[in-house]
């Protein structure tokens, strides 16, 4: 996938930011959904320099032992702390929710498949957990023990989506170690790369399968959402 | 008055969590503006207004989560007039309004045939002057008069233009229940009583402000009453006494937590009891052992005496589903950082459980209240008598700060201690705030015994 604007998949028009700071994208995220009339439905695939987020009502206790070296930054998306940085494909869904129904978990489940899709293009294997937003890798039939290898998290401002998924492709899993991620105590990250046990694709060609099976995700899910 | 309720923003949504209110009860709200964030799962959800008007009352607070549908906010588009007071902080345009008697009027005279056996005829304060027929009915008055089995156009109205409300239905339906409870009403003024109606000022203008009122009287229709629980009895006995008894004054002073975040991470990476110390056993042990070295802090006033008392036994505001528990910590100078976390930690989980055991709650000599997971900056609090101190703690965070005549960033903290003046005077609340900061701007100090410093 090439820089910058790029070509449309069934109306969700993907771009392809390459490394980025976390304050330089959540600009770009706000200024695409004030002008989300003139912008249309884009996701933008990105890769951030280090950075732990974490929802509004994210806890204290599960944040980063703040040393200065990985900044923190308090947004507002549903969850708890998480962790981004290289290696990591971060997908920010910025659509009108209204003009698809408005059913928010319907939303997010609808992430869920096209990530869990998405992996399953890389040779991953992965499930939902009920109750558990994100992409899951199963370890065995106790599924209280699987390992998270997508995070999702949304913000809806005036209709328009915010945010949305990270997926673990060769991300370097120790900055995790310091939160407790979305709140999930006890909980193991795994990654693309920890699980094929092979070297990923290079993130801007999984950026191509990720608009390709996020758009599909998000089509269907619309389609069966007017359906019942 | 539309309720704003708990919004249902997927089929499969059964409660959401306020995140943030973005309009306070006074603030005038216009169709589409952003009230309030609301989370669900993990989705965070601008809400919208649907109807214009003033945010009169907020009923679920940031942080706490209602079902789908239960009433969260309330505003007033005009279509309720209140009797009862706005928030006292907004100025109401002085316009006279109209309440009930509170005493029931004799049936008039000109009753052709008085009642026999029934009870006397309840009065009927709100016949319209005008012909019947021609009063304004809202929407919602007329959907609760056809419930009620009334006629609304025989009312008087309360309403903008003399529209008849719902609350005029309603309290039409019971006379005898005046709309404003006594107890917040303010009594009406001599030579204003009338045959039928009492003119009074609007309560929030009334120069003897009245006791416990609550800005949802509005209506018999918008009241939740919620029996007090022993814990919210003892809250409100002893913070009114508090309140009465103890002359507040408020001392605040802001720590540079640079050294006490990277103590954490360093405690926190050297795993074991270490790792588990967090921010508030930092500061609860600061805390104490500056308690130690201002003893005049921990102290109390006894009427004829004021009493400086041998140990430092630290109370932990510790918020709770039905309110508020201070367990203690005793003889917290004497313990180290890790027991004191240890035992605040453990003291918390009693609290989840509200199991607690011997003297956990008895003996506090001075408390800590810390709000700062709520990203406070800074709040005070109220003494919990007979203790003449708290200090009210606000979020560790990264704010400007200069240094060396930089502007920079670091992390501090914002320290504000409540006194009682009784007890003691501003300058020795200084000293105590001077040494706590000491403490949390070189934290080693925390883990170094008393005695070797």
């Amino acid at each position: 996938m090439t820089r910058g604007p790029d070509r449309s998949t069934g109306g969700l028009r993907g771009r392809w930011l390459g490394r980025i700071g976390f304050d330089e994208a959540f600009a770009l995220q706000e200024q695409i959904v004030r002008d989300h009339e003139h912008e249309g439905d884009t996701i933008l695939l990105l890769e951030h320099d280090p950075v732990y987020t974490t929802g509004r009502l994210g806890k204290d206790e599960n944040l980063p032992p703040l040393d200065g070296e990985i900044p923190l930054r308090r947004i507002g998306r549903g969850g708890d702390v998480t962790y981004h940085g290289p290696g990591q494909l971060v997908g920010y869904v910025l659509v009108d929710l209204r003009a698809r129904g408005g059913d928010v978990h319907l939303f997010l489940r609808s992430l869920e498949a096209g990530v869990i899709a998405l992996l399953g293009d890389l040779g991953v294997a992965a499930a939902r957990v009920d109750g558990r937003t994100g992409a899951w890798v199963l370890k065995g039939s106790d599924k209280q023990a699987a390992e998270k290898i997508a995070s999702i998290g949304i913000g809806v401002r005036r209709g328009i989506s915010m945010h949305g998924f990270a997926v673990n492709v060769a991300a370097d899993l120790t900055a995790f170690d310091a939160i407790v991620p979305c709140d999930l105590t006890g909980v193991s990250m795994t990654s693309v790369e920890r699980e094929t046990g092979r070297r990923a694709p290079s993130l801007d060609a999984v950026a191509d399968s990720a608009v390709r099976r996020i758009s599909e995700a998000l089509t269907l899910r619309a389609t069966s959402g007017t359906a019942t | 008055m539309p309720d704003i309720t708990m919004p249902k923003l997927s089929d499969t949504m059964e409660e959401g969590k306020i995140l943030r209110w973005l309009k306070e009860p006074g603030q005038p709200v216009e169709v589409g503006d952003v009230l309030v964030e609301v989370e669900t799962d993990k989705a965070d959800m601008e809400i919208e207004a649907e109807h214009g008007g003033v945010l009169r009352e907020i009923r679920l607070r940031e942080g706490d989560a209602g079902p789908v549908g239960a009433v969260i906010a309330v505003i007033d588009d005009g279509t309720g007039a209140p009797v009862a007071a706005p928030p006292s902080e907004v100025p109401t345009p002085v316009t006279p309004v109209e309440v009930a008697p509170s005493t029931p009027e004799p049936a008039p005279p000109t009753s052709p045939a008085a009642p026999a056996s029934s009870a006397p005829q309840p009065p009927a304060p709100r016949k319209a002057d005008a012909a019947p027929g021609s009063a304004k009915v809202s929407p919602l008055a007329r959907t609760r008069a056809a419930e009620l089995g009334m006629d609304p156009t025989t009312l008087k109205g309360t309403g903008p233009g003399g529209r008849v409300t719902r609350k005029d239905v309603e309290e039409a339906h019971e006379p005898s229940t005046p709309a404003a409870p006594p107890e917040v009403a303010p009594a009406p003024e001599p030579g204003q009583r009338g045959s039928g109606t009492v003119t009074v000022r609007p309560p929030a203008l009334h120069p003897k402000p009245s006791v416990a009122r609550s800005p949802s009287t509005a209506g018999a229709g918008d009241v939740k009453r919620v029996p007090l629980t022993a814990m919210r009895a003892a809250i409100a006995r002893r913070m009114t006494e508090s309140k009465r008894e103890a002359p507040h004054f408020y001392v605040t002073t802001v720590a540079n937590m640079d050294l006490a975040v990277q103590l954490r991470a360093g405690l926190k990476a050297s795993g074991g009891a270490a790792a588990a110390v967090n921010y508030n056993h930092l500061i609860l042990k600061a805390c104490a052992d500056a308690l130690r070295a201002t003893p005049e802090m921990n102290a109390r006033f006894v009427g004829d005496a004021i009493e400086i008392l041998p140990d430092v036994n630290l109370g932990m505001a510790t918020a709770v589903a039905e309110g508020l528990i201070v367990p203690v910590i005793h003889n917290a100078d004497q313990l180290s950082l890790f027991d004191v976390a240890a035992r605040a930690r453990e003291l918390g989980e009693k609290a989840k459980k509200r199991s607690f055991a011997g003297d956990d709650l008895a003996g506090a000599t001075f408390s800590v209240s810390n709000l700062g997971m709520y990203d406070v900056e800074s709040f005070v609090a109220v003494i919990n008598p007979p203790q003449a101190g708290i200090v009210a703690v606000g979020s560790v965070a990264q704010r400007p700060v200069v240094r060396d005549g930089q502007l920079g960033v670091g992390y501090t903290v914002h320290l504000t201690v409540s006194c009682d003046h009784r007890a003691v005077d501003g300058a020795r609340a200084a000293e105590f705030l001077r040494e706590v900061r000491a403490r949390l701007e070189n934290p080693v100090r925390l883990l170094v015994p008393q005695d070797e410093e």
